[in-house]
């Protein structure tokens, strides 16, 4: 469960967030939408405790894994090694856990490259790996699918929708079609607040 | 027999091209060094006076003589090791005191004003204060010692506090421990700045070192007989002396940039683009 209560957050004079509530129960999965640099991903920050709110609470239960939006891989270790290192497992354990969820993300062959020799995608790829392997209860993801393309965001998405059953799930995001991908709630950002959209929504105001 | 062929057709000019290449490089090294000789020979001869400058012949006739004995090699390694043991103890310790600076801030407060103090302080002065204090044997130890702790510990410091924002971040979201966090994140970023600190440390602790050893004359060292050739006015010994001092300078040198390199790939900073990785 994740629950955002009141939340405000001021930087200089602009009021980046203000008083913003939103709830994400076990099991379900919210998208948040909005223009650039209107607060999404402050919001998601402060979920995760990377920012300190202003004002209002954040209440979590479990572990939280946060997917940046961009790669953010260890560049002394391997794609394997970059699972791993975050998983609680013994040695022998994680790793054989950790090329199970490669193969899942389609990186088996990827395994032993340094995140140098990944491009975009696979280094993207990777880190929504490292996330799945943390085993969180809550996934707080910063535009995890921005640098996939087509049949890949496919496959991984509907890896993550089986994965996420019962977990908490708080994305943001630029492209509705990764909100019906996810089978995901829609919330729209504007003016420092969210309001819960509903499944037409994009039909008669579309983000993209 | 397709690829006897084409290792005839595309590697043999290569090959030969770098053996040329090598050779070529031997050639001028060898030109040049003869070129310096020549001007050394042409300057001792015009002056004609072999205690200021000695011939190049003499000295390296003197210098012949000295590799002759078993107190040459007894006094070099003395002095190899004294330095080399002041070295570590300084490396170790700019480590040591930079880490404990990051980590705690009143240790930053302590140490870091003593750290310039030393830094600006001339080698000759904690030299001959060092000799009221301690045995003159320990001495050049000591000073190849200070010289290379401001070093290592600016480094080091600064190694500390580059490591990027946004792994410290991943660090903090999946909760790692102070183990993970030294390898993969304070080790990779700090691990180039010491390679530097170390190269910089060590040229300037060999010299102090035997700038020490000169003042103080311990026995067993290069700085004794530099002296006895100063005393004595031995200038062929004092030159083929220092020569000595210079050519272990760049063996050492050599030598510990090979190691650091090791380390450094080892450490798996060559796959190391950017930052921003």
């Amino acid at each position: 469960m994740l629950k955002l209560s009141k939340i405000k957050k001021k930087f200089g004079e602009k009021q980046v967030l203000s008083e913003v509530s939103l709830s994400v129960q076990k099991g379900d999965c919210a998208m948040i939408f909005g223009m650039s640099g209107c607060g999404k991903t402050t919001l998601l920050r402060i979920a995760a405790g990377l920012e300190k709110q202003d004002g209002g609470m954040v209440e979590k239960e479990g572990k939280t894994a946060f997917v940046f939006a961009e790669a953010r891989l260890f560049p002394t270790a391997t794609a394997l090694e970059n699972i791993t290192m975050v998983m609680r497992e013994d040695k022998k354990t994680a790793k054989k856990k950790a090329i199970e969820i490669l193969r899942a993300f389609g990186l088996e062959n990827a395994a032993a490259l340094y995140p140098s020799e990944l491009s975009t995608g696979m280094a993207a790829r990777v880190s929504l790996a490292r996330a799945v392997a943390y085993d969180a209860d809550v996934y707080l993801m910063d535009e995890p699918f921005k640098s996939l393309d087509g049949e890949i965001k496919q496959s991984v998405a509907g890896f993550l929708r089986e994965f996420f059953t019962d977990k908490t799930v708080l994305m943001i995001s630029h492209d509705q079609s990764e909100a019906k991908l996810m089978n995901a709630s829609v919330y729209w950002m504007t003016d420092g607040n969210v309001q819960r959209k509903s499944d037409g929504f994009f039909e008669s105001f579309p983000v993209k | 027999m397709r690829q006897i062929l084409l290792l005839s057709a595309e590697s043999f000019p290569r090959m030969n091209f770098m053996v040329n290449n090598t050779w070529k490089k031997l050639a001028r090294a060898v030109l040049c060094f003869a070129f310096w000789l020549l001007v050394w020979q042409i300057f001792s001869m015009v002056l004609a006076r072999p205690t200021v400058l000695p011939t190049p012949f003499a000295v390296l006739q003197k210098l012949g003589e000295l590799m002759g004995t078993k107190a040459f090699y007894m006094d070099c390694l003395y002095s190899l090791l004294r330095i080399f043991a002041g070295l570590m103890l300084g490396i170790l310790s700019g480590v040591l005191i930079a880490s404990l600076c990051a980590a705690f801030g009143l240790f930053d407060g302590i140490f870091s004003p003593a750290v310039s103090v030393i830094k600006a302080t001339p080698i000759a002065s904690i030299i001959i204060l060092m000799l009221f204090i301690l045995e003159k044997s320990y001495v050049p130890m000591v000073a190849a010692m200070l010289m290379s702790v401001p070093i290592v510990f600016s480094n080091v410091r600064k190694g500390i506090s580059s490591v990027p924002a946004e792994q410290k971040e991943v660090a903090d979201v999946y909760n790692f421990g102070f183990g993970k966090r030294l390898k993969y994140c304070i080790i990779p970023s700090v691990l180039p700045y010491f390679s530097a600190a170390c190269r910089s440390s060590l040229g300037l602790a060999w010299k102090a070192g035997i700038a020490a050893e000169v003042i103080c004359t311990p026995k067993y060292s290069i700085g004794l007989n530099l002296n006895d050739a100063k005393i004595y006015l031995e200038s062929e010994a004092l030159y083929a002396w220092t020569i000595v001092v210079v050519i272990m300078s760049v063996l050492i040198e050599k030598g510990v940039i090979f190691i650091l390199d090791r380390l450094v790939r080892k450490g798996g900073l060559a796959n190391v683009k950017t930052l921003e990785d």
